[in-house]
């Protein structure tokens, strides 16, 4: 749900002008994207949000919406899912910044660590659970993130310094104006630095890092018809981390220290064009480089140049239409590395999709249905098609209930294709290798491999008791089938001269089951100075291997999720300059993670934490808060990477933050 | 649920609040604090209310001390009713009303005249045809002030700010207090303008 925003008028005459100053607005645009309108599972993190809850990064400010699993790993990496399958490498999540992905086909995922916008520039992030793929495209499957940025109109000069401890140091500046009448700019700089958190035993975990970045956006409307806009970032950074690797002599594992030196930017243009109040033409296009040289794990360079043009139009009063056509291109290279190479070391794919929606009014106001789907065409399993109908009833205006049913994949990655990764030696003489001599993991891409298919039903139901009280529920369950697992092929196991066995473990579509559960909201404005969120989401899963691969590793058991997530916040108002917030949430152990370790399994004990935040404004050009985060415990661990595990404690910690925006 | 249960429930929600607020607060109580978000035309019409209090006319526009302050709005009003509330409201003995007028009315009878942003392409005219009566001009059209405008609301951060143009301020014979001016984020001086 979004901010609650007042149904009635309320008399803000009674303010003073410096009072009116610090009332955040929302204006009537984004009001348009009314939320008890959709149907499906979204939730707005606004950036009055991010600003109250004094969260540093983007994972962070992810715990802020329902449904979400948010863990760090350490210092500089973070494990982010929707509706379960998390991990370092978590792959069924699309995240899109003002339309452009992030995510990396290297792996299906996301390296959060290098999306480094200031948060300043942030106007909402939409977070949409469940399949988004007609909409989104391939690999919406649990869920679409949209990060969203501020028209350049709407920031200001801004000097932002964050400091704490652990060392924790963000320097954020950023300068705005305007070109003539009718364009706007900003541009900024960010510099980012971190110190060590600690390893499981308590010691430095080697896990520091820092990141440099900088970026414009403009924007330019010349007529009341056409809008352009262009962004551009460029950024490097030095990320420090221990790994847990496998060695061919006695213990059979040893920490080994990488240091991943990482750069790249991009640049990014759109058009969007109005032919009439309902027709709409919007034009994008982005180029994206990433670099990460990291001499033990993967060394990665990806460009990926993306077109994509969407139409919005008013057929009759009937039928609401949107269509849309994509083309992506990527071109890698994985020079190879001490553990692991990607074959080919260099590819060049590329990506077709097309796509209709189809939102038919059935009764006005009432009662609509929509139909929509996307072709997709890949160069790993060539053509792909996603389909979802959604039915929206709104019985009341205070009542909007919803259902969905949606049909997403996930299609393969790089890794899943060609991967070749020393992952786990196998000491000789165990009951899992009995024989002399030990055996090395290999885990194998499989240029096999197929998608991962989803059909996911969904149940949705909000209400508004009165202006100042929303509940939102929605119950969902996923059928998957052909999930990722890894089948150990002794048969295939061959005795290398060096003196050990190399077993191959094998991608393999050999997985599959469902998921279900139940993600509630309940927004509550007591006051107009104070606001309650409560969160609560249940996560159940009931996955098995197929026939014939009963000793293969699934990508995740029944218990590799949290089943109970339960956060609490209080944004509270103590005078007009002063603010105070309170931030508990509690996640559920998990109890049964699938690691590439000689148990195959790792655990994490559920924890409860708590966040407060103190924030003053002594006048409405400055803030300055405090912010203590993890405060309830010394420390604590959070997950456990899926391959070379090296679990670092989150600690407690403190920032103090200065904004100065002029 | 019926009337006493519902009674009960704001019994304590207010109480509540009450308590938490003391405890947190002290002795530091104040009723204006908002967490809320609000409609940005309901910040902007009492934005203008309060500049209503804080501009002094020429003599001659008042011709009694209850002649009503009239706030005129012209092009399409984005209101949707908040401006509206305030009419009644009094600005020192002054009672306010409101009225929408076309942009080719004479505007010399308002006090107060709020330009929507759909008069954009007429809005050099519009203030031309102005220019020297004793008539405060507000308007969030972008860069308002720097067009020769007097007032111009604009939104930074999610939130409200304002631009003031003291030269135009200055040729009307509009006296804005120095509240007023401590609080704009750029005041376009006589100098600066000439």
């Amino acid at each position: 749900m979004v901010a609650p925003v007042m149904a009635t008028t309320p008399d803000l005459t009674q303010l003073s002008i410096e009072e009116l100053m610090n009332v955040s607005v929302v204006s009537p645009t984004r009001q348009a994207q009314r939320l008890s309108d959709t149907a499906s599972a979204v939730f707005v993190i606004t950036q009055e949000e991010i600003r109250r809850s004094g969260v540093t990064n983007i994972p962070d400010a992810l715990r802020l919406a329902p449904g979400v699993q948010v863990a760090r790993i350490d210092a500089n990496k973070w494990a982010v899912s929707i509706r379960g399958f998390n991990g370092r490498f978590a792959n069924k999540l699309l995240v899109l910044v003002d339309g452009r992905s992030i995510y990396t086909p290297t792996f299906a995922g996301v390296y959060w660590e290098i999306q480094d916008l200031l948060l300043e520039d942030i106007e909402r992030i939409e977070v949409i659970r469940g399949p988004g793929a007609s909409l989104w495209g391939a690999n919406a499957v649990n869920g679409v993130i949209n990060i969203i940025t501020k028209l350049a109109k709407d920031t200001s000069d801004l000097v932002s310094m964050t400091a704490g401890s652990p060392e924790n140091t963000i320097v954020g500046v950023r300068h705005s104006g305007h070109l003539g009448e009718d364009a706007h700019y900003r541009v900024y700089g960010k510099y980012l630095k971190q110190g060590n958190l600690l390893d499981e035993q308590g010691r430095d975990a080697n896990d520091d890092w820092h990141l440099s970045s900088g970026g414009f956006r403009l924007d330019w409307t010349p007529s009341g018809q056409n809008d352009f806009s262009l962004q551009g970032n460029l950024f490097v950074g030095t990320l420090n981390q221990d790994l847990t690797v496998p060695i061919l002599n006695s213990p059979y594992q040893q920490r080994l220290h990488d240091e991943r030196q990482d750069s790249g930017g991009y640049l990014q243009g759109r058009w969007e064009h109005t032919f009439s109040a309902t027709s709409n033409l919007d034009l994008k296009f982005y180029y994206q480089r990433e670099k990460h040289s990291d001499s033990s794990l993967l060394q990665l360079t990806l460009d990926t140049f993306d077109l994509e043009l969407q139409h919005t139009f008013t057929l009759n009063e009937h039928n609401a239409l949107i269509w849309g056509l994509g083309y992506r291109d990527y071109r890698d290279r994985y020079p190879g590395a001490q553990l692991g190479t990607i074959t080919p070391p260099t590819l060049n794919y590329d990506l077709f999709s097309g796509f209709v929606q189809d939102q038919i009014s059935l009764i006005p106001k009432i009662l609509d249905f929509t139909l929509g789907a996307r072709l997709e065409h890949n160069d790993f399993t060539g053509w792909e098609f996603q389909p979802n109908a959604r039915l929206r009833w709104t019985p009341h205006p205070q009542h909007h209930l919803w259902a969905a049913v949606s049909r997403a994949v996930r299609t393969p990655s790089r890794v899943d294709n060609g991967v070749a990764l020393n992952a786990l030696t196998v000491p000789p003489g165990t009951s899992q290798n009995p024989l002399p001599l030990p055996g090395l993991l290999v885990l194998q891409g499989n240029p096999a491999f197929g998608s991962e298919k989803l059909t996911a039903y969904e149940l949705g139901y909000r209400v508004l008791p009165s202006e100042r009280l929303s509940l939102d529920i929605t119950a969902f369950y996923n059928d998957y089938d052909d999930l990722r697992a890894i089948a150990i092929r002794e048969d295939l196991a061959t005795v290398v001269a060096d003196g050990y066995i190399q077993v191959p473990g094998l991608f393999i579509n050999a997985s599959r089951g469902h998921t279900y559960g139940l993600e509630t909201v309940v927004n509550w404005q007591l006051e107009d100075w104070w606001r309650l969120q409560l969160a609560y989401s249940y996560l159940q899963a009931d996955l098995e291997n197929k026939p014939g691969f009963s000793n293969a590793i699934p990508a995740m058991r029944d218990n590799s999720l949290p089943h109970h997530q339960i956060s609490l916040r209080s944004s509270f108002d103590i005078r007009h300059d002063l603010e105070f917030d309170l931030w508990f949430y509690y996640v559920d152990k998990l109890s049964d993670l699938v690691v590439i370790s000689p148990t195959l399994t790792a655990s994490v004990d559920g924890y409860f934490s708590m966040n407060a935040r103190l924030g003053w404004r002594p006048h409405p050009d400055w803030e300055l808060s405090l912010v203590g985060t993890n405060l309830l415990r010394p420390s604590h661990i959070e997950f456990i990477q899926e391959v070379y595990p090296s679990p670092g404690q989150i600690e407690r910690s403190v920032h103090a933050q200065l904004k100065w925006s002029f | 649920m019926d009337d006493s249960d519902r009674k009960w429930a704001l019994f304590w929600r207010h109480w509540l609040g009450v308590m938490v607020r003391l405890i947190l607060s002290g002795l530091l109580l104040n009723g204006n604090a908002r967490a809320t978000e609000f409609d940005e035309y309901t910040v902007k019409a009492a934005y203008l209310y309060n500049f209503a209090k804080y501009v002094e006319w020429p003599p001659e526009v008042f011709v009694k001390t209850d002649t009503p302050l009239l706030i005129c709005i012209v092009g399409k009003n984005p209101f949707d009713g908040a401006l509206e509330m305030l009419a009644g409201k009094m600005v020192n003995s002054h009672p306010v009303e409101v009225r929408s007028v076309l942009a080719t009315a004479n505007l010399g009878r308002c006090q107060v005249v709020f330009i929507a942003r759909t008069e954009q392409s007429r809005l050099n005219t519009i203030l031309k045809n102005m220019d020297s009566q004793p008539v405060l001009t507000v308007s969030d059209i972008s860069n308002f002030a720097e067009a020769g405008g007097m007032i111009g609301l604009i939104e930074i951060e999610q939130r409200i700010r304002f631009d003031i143009n003291m030269a135009a301020t200055d040729r009307a014979r509009l006296k804005l207090s120095s509240q007023l001016l401590k609080l704009a984020r750029i005041v376009l001086n006589s100098s600066k303008m000439n």
